[in-house]
């Protein structure tokens, strides 16, 4: 034992606590080391008077009542791990422990995920009628945008009655009146091919030969955009593709958003994209019930127009605005309401309701 | 060690502590006073053990009957050792009252300790050695309780003054 340790052991000199090699140790270094042995002979009062027994019991009942330290309490406590069987249970419920927390580390980025996504989708502004659908949006939201939600979701609608036989394009050729019934010229001079190629394109209606008419309920988009899906193909160089834009407090025509509701006042446009060259006539159905021709003009293939060319549909009270947009890949020298009869098959109507 | 080796220790170690509290001539008598009555009246005793702590018994009562007769006017100048009697506690009423005292003094300090102390020590004056102690307050060694003993034997004497008898400082 080094001296120091020694020394530690004085403290069991007056108690009589230390055994016999202790007592050894600590005389035989105190016959060598006169401060040692100076403080043994300091204890020797304290033993003195601790060899007398009713001394100790005073002392004892001094101490006040037995309370196992602190060590000892928590060496008993943990002394049942030294159990077998407590030790596995311990180290099962160690084990449950890390697994879940292994569990909840893992699911909790992609619940994170989930609310950065949806917070894109609020954010996103519902993608309009012409909004394109090349745009390249960042990618976590294209990513998301890409995901039809179930409200989108196209789904197949009952099978259109099949369209009664149209007359062949020559008849319409054959029965086309006096020139001075379309003015042609105003359509050619309407021509105006969109400034913003592109970005109008938001779906491909086609009017495949024989084909009923069917209307375009601005305030149903998701309805006639289900339905418009739902339509057969019927070749590229007979689809034509429109948009409605809508006029901004910037005097410019935008694509209106999906949902957008047309109110009085506001002015609608068609944004126009044939798949194939020919001549497109806008007609609108009066209050008469006869139809007039809006715009008529000759179209490239995949080129923009917008109809009318002039000013835009409007209606200063809550009111339907019966459209008909006309393909044909000659050109039409009939009256209005000839064309509009006649050419249903290669006809697409759309109403516009103003609220 | 053989008995004459040890005892020849033991008066060089008893003459420096007595020196340390009497005059230096009157160490040397109290050391050899020891020694003789080791000799004469506890010649069976051989063993380190138990001369080590009956020499010192033997120099403290030495010493203390030196300072009482001093104290009463220098009227004594060596102490008889046939006067002193081992063990004899009620022998003397001075010694009696003085270890009265002592144990008052100590009861008001033990009820000072912290608890491990308190428990420490109640182990120890139950007889309890330092490996019985180990285990009963759950050290991991014995050197943890040798290094907790020294602690609050220390915390004790301070407690005292600094001293286990009144007045020595």
């Amino acid at each position: 034992m080094s001296r120091e340790e020694i020394q530690k052991l004085l403290g069991g000199y007056a108690t009589d606590t230390l055994s016999a090699a202790e007592r050894s140790a600590l005389f035989e270094a105190a016959l060598v080391d006169q401060e040692l042995f100076d403080a043994l002979a300091k204890e020797q009062a304290l033993r003195d008077v601790l060899q007398d027994v009713s001394a100790r019991e005073q002392l004892i009942a001094a101490l006040g009542p037995a309370r196992d330290p602190f060590a000892a309490r928590a060496w008993r406590w943990l002394g049942w791990l030294h159990r077998p069987a407590a030790l596995a249970m311990a180290g099962g419920m160690l084990a449950v422990l890390i697994g879940g927390g292994l569990a909840l580390w893992r699911t909790r980025p992609f619940a994170h995920r989930e609310v950065l996504v949806a917070d894109a989708l609020v954010r996103q502004p519902a993608p309009p009628l012409a909004a394109p659908l090349s745009t390249a949006p960042p990618r976590s939201v294209q990513r998301k945008l890409f995901r039809p939600p179930p409200a989108r979701e196209p789904a197949p609608s009952a099978p259109l009655p099949t369209p009664p036989s149209l007359p062949a394009a020559p008849t319409l050729i054959a029965t086309r009146p006096a020139a001075a019934a379309l003015p042609l010229p105003r359509a050619v001079a309407g021509f105006a091919p969109a400034g913003t190629a592109g970005s109008g394109r938001q779906m491909i209606r086609t009017m495949p030969p024989p084909m009923p008419s069917f209307d375009v309920q601005i305030g149903a988009p998701m309805a006639s955009l289900k339905k418009a899906k739902a339509l057969p193909s019927a070749g590229a160089s007979l689809a034509v593709g429109y948009t409605l834009l809508l006029k901004g407090a910037d005097g410019a025509y935008a694509p209106a958003l999906a949902g957008t509701v047309f109110h009085v006042g506001d002015s609608v446009r068609l944004r126009v994209e044939p798949g194939a060259a020919g001549y497109i006539y806008l007609l609108r159905r009066e209050e008469t019930g006869v139809w007039s021709l809006v715009e008529g003009q000759h179209v490239e293939k995949a080129q923009h127009y917008e109809l009318p060319s002039i000013d835009g549909f409007r209606s200063d009270v809550p009111a339907q605005v019966e459209l008909l947009l006309v393909f044909s890949p000659v050109e039409q020298n009939v009256a209005a309401d000839a064309l509009a009869s006649s050419a249903s098959a290669r006809s697409l109507k759309i109403t516009l309701e103003f609220r | 060690m053989e008995r004459e080796q040890i005892l020849l220790k033991l008066r060089e170690r008893i003459v420096a502590f007595a020196a340390s509290h009497i005059q230096g001539d009157i160490a040397e008598d109290v050391a050899q006073e020891v020694l003789i009555l080791l000799h004469e009246k506890y010649h069976r005793v051989e063993r380190l053990e138990e001369l080590v702590p009956l020499a010192l018994q033997i120099a403290r009562f030495k010493i203390m009957s030196l300072r009482r007769k001093s104290q009463r006017h220098g009227e004594y100048t060596q102490v008889s050792v046939a006067d002193i009697q081992l063990p004899d506690p009620e022998a003397n009423p001075a010694e009696l009252v003085e270890r009265k005292l002592m144990l008052e003094r100590l009861t008001q300090a033990v009820a000072q300790l912290g608890d491990r102390c308190r428990e420490l020590l109640r182990l120890k004056l139950q007889g309890k050695n330092f490996g019985e102690i180990q285990k009963r307050m759950g050290a991991q060694s014995i050197n943890t309780v040798y290094t907790w003993d020294y602690r609050c034997r220390q915390q004790l004497l301070d407690l005292m003054g600094g001293d286990w008898e009144a007045g020595k400082r």
